[in-house]
């Protein structure tokens, strides 16, 4: 009975056999569960990644005015786009409630894409793609990646910003190659 | 001793003790919860409208505003509440004895009580809309983390009540052997309690500060860290507490005894070990950490905690197999399953908490906490859908159970309407089954969670969903609703006993 | 002392629930694996 203390000796009571052959079973796969995400990072092509710095957001709002400025190709609803090169260094700013530039990429090149926000603590999940990253202000975040399939994608604000959050919705480009 | 005696009464059902000032402190943490549950809940209504694109109830506003209130009133007040009164059964009643210091319990509560008030009235003046995470830079007025932090305080100090009543029993020796395994669980979740409370201390006092403008912000990912050392470990007080709550539920419904006391209090020991690292999975696609510190934080030191629960998804309803078992219903597999008591609500609660914890909860929580495939959920609607089912369909529908029994034990009434309490876990916990899934099936498709809306009409894209979100969201909401009415009903039979429920002389 | 030194006592059916949950979630972990190499390439 659970609710009642119990006597002594009950450490030496034998466990049965089904309950033994679970706990091994249970045991095996938490143990292989954990064993998946350090050996992912060495074969597998999805991995969040280790590389940040830490940067000011008027820094950073710097380094990505500049990037804007080397690549700006056009611009649509205000926002600029940019055409950087493959293999470059890409910028996306979150700030209450856009996301900027409008990135132009292309299929099966790879680029270094920092995020960055210059306020609050945002979120990017690329649609419908659904990659989802968090953006913290005083970090510059990179992650290397690769668009695998063309089209034009959506970058959705995950992380509530204030009120005007749902608005926060960008623009992401991938020709095919 | 005449004055201590007249302090006790003892239950003619259980044949238990019960201390008086402890009852009285369960009856008023209980009713408290239940007030706070029924708030929460009508909020809920609102908000499962407002998701639900076709009907849009609330305006952005007050949609980010009520779901600010419904975390507070939810994760925070109705849990921690009836988690007090948890406490208190399980060393006064449990162990026959008297509570310790019952001044101090009393302070736990007042604390409590005001610190909630303060934050439900801040939010709903429009001062906090800062999302029960309140992520810095964002800034809620600094009454509100002082109302947080009140209400820490005060759950610390009902931790203290808990160890200083266990330890009383033990020097006045009100029981042989080792303390029930119910109350073991309940010290394993007060033990995390208190480390978690510390984390919530570390980040709130600071940011109290900083609203108040005596010290600089700190730095957002930090925060993040150390709030959620607070934010999800409270979640891991749930676990514990709900786990020990299924074993109570499992004597109380249908006599089970654990099967093996060593397997289930040492799986209790390694939620205490390893359970409270594993709340760095929020961080997983944050900068600030290393791969290998996610993989072993979120991988809960090898998942040994998720091998606690696995052991305990065993040995639960193995325990109540056996008991059924042993009362004659030994045919085949499932006799036992088929005979057991489906009309008696506590154990329909049980085995609906059990299955849905497990199934949706559980499951979900370790595929999305494990490093690489958190990038494909991390803040899409399926992460509610994930806690959800665990903290609902689990923590709630359980605590809802036992309350079928604290309702005659503690208030010593006998439950009123007792064919709605019959229905009740069936409405609430089968209906919340469809909402969590329901909104995991949104979040594989890129739906973002608190976003009043998803499709950018205020921004300068739209997004269009595949259809199937469209459906999911709509099946999402009717069965909200539902959920809703089961809560209300739950609400009244507890309201209803206390106010018409036929008395139980003893 | 055995809990159920008689058969008919013995907890089988949860064996098999515990396994049909253990299938599930084997199911779900690997599904959700599959997702995961869906998306782009990210390091």
């Amino acid at each position: 009975m659970s609710i009642y203390a119990v006597k002594p000796g009950w450490w030496n009571t034998p466990v049965h056999r089904e309950e033994k052959i679970w706990i091994g079973v249970a045991l095996v796969w938490c143990i292989a569960i954990t064993l998946i995400m350090p050996v992912w990072h060495v074969v597998g092509d999805q991995n969040s990644s280790q590389e940040y710095y830490r940067i000011s957001g008027d820094n950073y709002a710097a380094l990505t005015d500049a990037f804007i400025e080397q690549y700006k190709v056009g611009e649509v609803q205000g926002i600029a786009v940019v055409a950087p090169p493959p293999g470059s260094d890409i910028f996306l700013r979150g700030a209450q409630w856009q996301w900027d530039p409008i990135l132009k990429l292309t299929q099966g090149a790879t680029y270094r894409l920092h995020l960055g926000s210059v306020d609050m603590v945002h979120a990017i999940s690329i649609f419908p793609i659904n990659i989802n990253f968090e953006v913290v202000p005083g970090y510059d975040y990179v992650l290397t990646i690769t668009p695998t399939s063309a089209g034009e994608f959506r970058v959705i604000c995950n992380e509530f910003c204030g009120i005007g959050h749902h608005g926060m919705i960008g623009k992401l480009i991938v020709d095919p190659a | 001793m005449t004055t201590a005696a007249a302090l006790f009464r003892t239950c003619p059902a259980t044949g238990l003790k019960v201390h008086l000032p402890a009852q009285g402190l369960i009856k008023i943490n209980a009713v408290t919860a239940i007030v706070f549950l029924l708030v929460g809940g009508i909020v809920a209504l609102t908000l499962a409208l407002t998701r639900w694109q076709a009907v849009h109830l609330l305006n952005d506003e007050w949609f980010y505003r009520m779901l600010t209130l419904h975390g507070i009133a939810m994760l925070v007040a109705w849990i921690v509440f009836f988690e007090m009164a948890v406490l208190y059964f399980a060393s006064a009643i449990l162990l026959n004895t008297r509570l310790a210091v019952p001044w101090l319990a009393w302070t736990q509560y007042v604390l409590m009580f005001v610190g909630a008030a303060m934050v439900a009235v801040e939010i709903l003046l429009g001062r906090a809309d800062v999302m029960f995470t309140s992520y810095v830079p964002l800034q809620a007025d600094h009454w509100y983390y002082l109302g947080i932090i009140l209400f820490a305080v005060g759950a610390i100090l009902g931790c203290v009540v808990f160890f200083a009543t266990v330890n009383a029993a033990r020097v006045e020796k009100t029981y042989e052997g080792s303390i029930p395994l119910v109350t073991f669980g309940a010290a394993i979740a007060a033990l995390i309690a208190i480390v978690t409370l510390a984390h919530g201390a570390a980040a709130f006092i600071p940011t109290w500060l900083w609203a108040l403008g005596l010290v600089p912000m700190m730095d957002a990912e930090i925060y993040r860290l150390l709030f959620w050392g607070f934010g999800h470990s409270t979640q891991q007080i749930n676990v514990c507490a709900m786990v020990s709550i299924w074993y109570l539920l499992g004597t109380l419904t249908v006599g089970a005894t654990p099967l093996n006391e060593k397997v289930s209090r040492s799986a209790f020991v390694l939620y205490g070990l390893f359970i409270m690292i594993a709340s760095e999975h929020h961080l997983l696609v944050d900068p600030g950490l290393s791969a290998a510190h996610k993989s072993w934080n979120t991988g809960y030191f090898m998942h040994l905690a998720v091998l606690a629960s696995m052991i305990h998804a065993y040995s639960v309803p193995a325990a109540t197999e056996v008991a059924l078992r042993k009362q004659g219903y030994t045919k085949g597999l499932f006799e036992w399953l088929k005979k057991a008591p489906w009309g008696n609500p506590a154990w329909s609660s049980l085995f609906i908490s059990l299955v849905g914890f497990g199934f949706i909860g559980g499951i979900t929580g370790v595929v999305y906490g494990t490093e690489q495939i958190n990038i494909i959920v991390h803040n899409t609607l399926a992460i509610p859908g994930h806690f959800h089912a665990t903290v609902v369909v689990g923590t709630t529908v359980a605590f809802m159970g036992v309350t079928y029994y604290v309702l005659p034990l503690i208030f010593q009434r006998e439950v009123a309407f007792p064919t709605v309490a019959r229905l009740q876990p069936y409405v609430f916990g089968l209906s919340m089954y469809v909402v969590c899934i329901g909104m995991i099936i949104a979040g594989r498709f890129g739906v973002p969670r608190r976003s009043w809306d998803m499709n950018g009409v205020d921004g300068p894209f739209q997004v269009s969903f595949d259809p199937i979100v469209d459906m999911a969201l709509a099946v999402t909401g009717i069965a909200a609703v539902v959920a809703v009415v089961g809560g209300a009903m739950f609400c009244a039979v507890a309201v209803g006993t206390l106010l018409v429920g036929k008395k139980i002389e003893g | 002392m055995s809990e159920f030194d008689r058969e008919e006592h013995k907890p089988k059916g949860s064996f098999v629930l515990i396994m049909i949950f253990f299938g599930t979630f084997a199911l779900l972990y690997f599904l959700n694996w599959k997702y995961l190499t869906d998306i782009w390439k990210i390091g």
